[in-house]
C-alpha cells in the first residue's frame, strides 16, 4: 500500500507546484503504476472511465465547431446592448450569458465563447476588463456545477455514480441558482457600483452589429439542434440506455458531419482535423493518467483504509461525510485542482457506500463532493481548468490577471458560496 | 550560398526608445513589411512592422489565435481607429516591439532565410553572432531578386 500512496502523493505534489506539466506527471505516474507492478495493464485500461472521457471529448468537440459559428458573440453583444450599455449590467448579464452556456457545455471552453466579445466591450466601454472576467469566471463554475455535462467534476461523479442529467439538475438546480444570485450582488457592491462609463464609450456599444458577430450562418441551427437534442437525450438517457458518454459522441459526429458534408474531400480533411484540434488534450491524458494512478491505490486498498477512518471519524454519519466533503472539497479543490481531488474520492466513497447504508443513501454524499468540488474551484486563479483559460487568454491579449488580486476577492466569495451550499445540503438533504 | 552575400548591410533600423508614432512614419514613408529596433549599443532587440503597427489599432483579443471569428460587429468607424492612433504617437516603441522576431547570422544558409521569410512573411534581421549587433537585413524582395536574376556563370 505504501509505494503506490508514495507515487499519488509525490505526482500530487508536482501538479500542485505546477513544476511539469500537469498532463506530463498523469501520464508518467500512471506509467510508473504499471511498470511499477502496482496493477497490471489490463486492469489499468479497466481502471480508465471511458464514459467520462467520450463526454468530454464530444462535448468539446461540439464547442469547437459552434464557436465558429460566432452564435455566443452574438448573444453577448445584445445582451449588452439591453443593458444600453450599462457597466454594472453588462457585469451581471454577462455572468449570466456565461453561466447559462457553462450549465450546457464545459464550463473550461465555453468561457472562449463570452470572454473574447467581453474584453472588446470592455475596451470598447474603456474600463478595466478584470471585474468582468472575473464575474465570468465565478459565473462558469457556478452554471456548470448545475448539471451533468457542465464542469469535469460532475462528468467523473456522474459517470461513477450512474446519476443521470436530471438528477443533477434535481438536486443541484436550486442552490446553483441561489448562489448564482449571491454572486452577483457581492460583485455589484464590490465592482459594478463603481464601474462607471461615459455616454459615448457606452454609445459604442449600442452601436455594435450584433448580427455581425454571426461568421457562419449555416452552422448556427445545427449547431443549436445538435446542442439541444444533446440535452434532451441526457435528459432522457435512462429510457434510451444510453451513457452519456456514448449521447456526447453521438452529437459530436452529427455536429461534425454538418460542418464538413458541403464541404470537399481535402477541405474536409482540414475541417476535421482542427475540429480534433479544439479537444483538449492535455485534459484528456490528465484524465487518463490519474485514472490509472488512482486504479492503483485502489487496488492497494488505500482508498477503502481512508474511507474506514472517515467512516470511523463521523460514525457512520451521512450528514457529517457530506459535509466534511463539501467542505474538503472546496478547500483542496481551490489549492490543487478539483479534478485529481474528484478522482481520487470517487472510489473512496464507492467504499464508503455500503457502511452508510448504501447507494441512495450515500447520494447526498455525492452531491456535497460536487458542490464542493465545482464550487471549490473558484477559490484560486488555479482552481479550476475554467479559471486557467481565463487567465490565459487575458495574458494573451495583454491584460494580466494578477494570481494574488484574483485570490484575495475569490477565497472569501467562495467561502461564501460553501456556507450556502452547507445550508442548503443540511436543509434539503437531512 | 550564406545569408552574408544578399542581405543589405547598413539596413534602416529604429531605436527602441523612440516613439510609435516615429516607427509608422518610417514604415509607411519606406514601403517597409518591418523594421529592425535596436538600442542604444546598436544591439538587435527586435521588430517593428506594418502588421505590428496595425494590430494597435484593433482589439488584441481579436488578433491572437482564433477567438473571435471576426470583428464586424463593431462598425465600420475608422474616426475610432485614427484617435486610437493619435493616442498611441507619442507612446514608446519598446511595447510594441516583436521581441520574438527570427534573426539570422552572415554564416546562415540562405535556404534557412527563404524558410524563414515563407514562415513569417516577415523581413530578417543580420546579426554579428557574439554581440548580436544589427549588421543587415534580408527581405523576400532581395531573396527573390538573387534568385530569379540569371547566374553570372564561371568565367571563360
Amino acid at each position: 500500500m505504501l509505494f503506490p500512496a508514495l507515487l499519488l502523493v509525490v505526482a500530487y505534489g508536482f501538479i500542485v507546484t505546477g513544476r511539469l506539466n500537469r498532463a506530463v506527471v498523469a501520464i508518467l505516474a500512471g506509467a510508473i503504476a504499471i511498470a511499477a507492478g502496482f496493477l497490471a495493464q489490463t486492469d489499468a485500461i479497466a481502471a480508465i472511465d471511458f464514459n467520462t472521457l467520450a463526454l468530454l471529448i464530444g462535448t468539446m468537440i461540439i464547442v469547437g465547431i459552434t464557436k465558429k459559428s460566432g452564435i455566443f458573440g452574438y448573444f453577448a453583444i445584445r445582451a449588452a446592448q439591453l443593458m444600453r450599455g450599462s457597466p454594472a449590467g453588462i457585469l451581471a448579464v454577462l455572468s449570466l450569458v456565461t453561466g447559462l452556456i457553462s450549465a450546457v457545455l464545459p464550463n473550461a471552453t465555453t468561457v472562449l465563447f463570452v470572454v473574447p466579445v467581453t474584453m472588446v466591450i470592455a475596451t470598447e466601454l474603456a474600463l478595466p476588463p478584470f471585474p468582468f472576467l472575473f464575474a465570468e469566471i465565478f459565473a462558469s463554475n457556478i452554471g456548470g456545477t448545475a448539471t451533468l455535462i457542465g464542469d469535469p467534476p460532475n462528468i467523473l461523479i456522474g459517470s461513477a455514480a450512474g446519476l443521470s442529467f436530471d438528477d443533477f439538475l434535481v438536486a443541484l438546480g436550486p442552490i446553483v441558482v441561489v448562489v448564482f444570485v449571491a454572486q452577483i450582488v457581492v460583485l455589484h457592491f464590490i465592482w459594478g457600483r463603481h464601474l462607471r462609463a461615459d455616454s459615448a464609450f457606452r454609445a459604442n456599444v449600442m452601436a455594435m452589429n450584433a448580427a455581425a458577430a454571426i461568421a457562419d450562418r449555416r452552422l448556427v441551427p445545427c449547431s443549436f439542434a445538435v446542442i439541444a437534442g444533446l440535452i434532451l437525450a441526457l435528459v432522457f438517457s435512462g429510457p434510451l440506455h444510453l451513457e452519456a458518454g456514448t449521447l456526447a459522441l453521438l452529437a459530436a459526429g452529427v455536429l461534425l458531419m454538418c460542418d464538413v458534408l458541403p464541404q470537399k474531400s481535402q477541405a474536409q480533411s482540414e475541417a476535421v482535423t482542427n475540429a480534433f484540434q479544439e479537444v483538449d488534450w492535455v485534459t484528456i491524458f490528465f484524465f487518463i493518467g490519474l485514472f490509472v494512478v488512482v486504479g492503483a491505490v485502489t487496488r492497494a486498498g488505500l482508498l477503502d483504509y481512508l474511507g474506514r477512518l472517515l467512516v470511523g471519524a463521523t460514525r457512520g454519519s451521512v450528514e457529517e461525510t457530506a459535509l466534511i466533503l463539501l467542505w474538503a472539497g472546496a478547500i483542496l479543490s481551490a489549492l490543487v485542482d478539483n479534478i485529481p481531488f474528484v478522482i481520487t474520492m470517487i472510489p473512496m466513497v464507492k467504499s464508503i457506500a455500503p457502511s452508510l447504508g448504501g447507494n441512495t443513501t450515500v447520494l447526498p454524499v455525492w452531491w456535497a463532493l460536487a458542490l464542493g468540488a465545482c464550487l471549490g474551484g473558484n477559490g484560486t486563479l488555479i482552481g479550476s481548468a475554467a479559471n486557467l483559460t481565463v487567465a490565459g487568454v487575458a495574458e494573451r491579449s495583454g491584460v494580466i490577471m494578477d494570481f494574488w488580486r484574483y485570490n484575495r476577492t475569490a477565497f472569501p466569495l467562495m467561502i461564501l458560496t460553501i456556507i450556502l451550499c452547507h445550508i442548503y445540503v443540511v436543509w434539503r438533504f437531512f | 550560398m550564406s545569408c552574408e552575400k544578399i542581405m543589405i548591410r547598413n539596413p534602416k533600423s529604429v531605436r527602441e526608445d523612440d516613439t510609435i508614432g516615429n516607427a509608422a512614419r518610417e514604415i509607411v514613408d519606406n514601403h517597409c513589411v518591418s523594421l529592425p529596433v535596436v538600442d542604444a549599443s546598436g544591439r538587435f532587440v527586435g521588430l517593428f512592422g506594418i502588421f505590428d503597427l496595425l494590430a494597435l489599432l484593433v482589439p488584441r483579443v481579436a488578433v491572437i489565435g482564433n477567438l473571435l471569428p471576426n470583428l464586424q460587429f463593431l462598425g465600420d468607424d475608422d474616426g475610432l481607429m485614427r484617435q486610437k492612433f493619435a493616442s498611441l504617437r507619442d507612446s514608446p516603441l519598446n511595447r510594441a516591439v516583436n521581441r520574438e522576431a527570427a534573426r539570422v547570422y552572415p554564416d546562415t544558409p540562405l535556404i534557412e532565410a527563404i524558410r524563414l521569410l515563407c514562415r513569417n512573411h516577415l523581413t530578417i534581421p543580420v546579426v554579428e553572432p557574439e554581440t548580436e549587433r544589427l549588421i543587415g537585413v534580408i527581405s523576400y524582395w532581395d531573396a527573390a531578386r538573387h534568385l530569379i536574376e540569371p547566374h553570372p556563370g564561371p568565367a571563360p
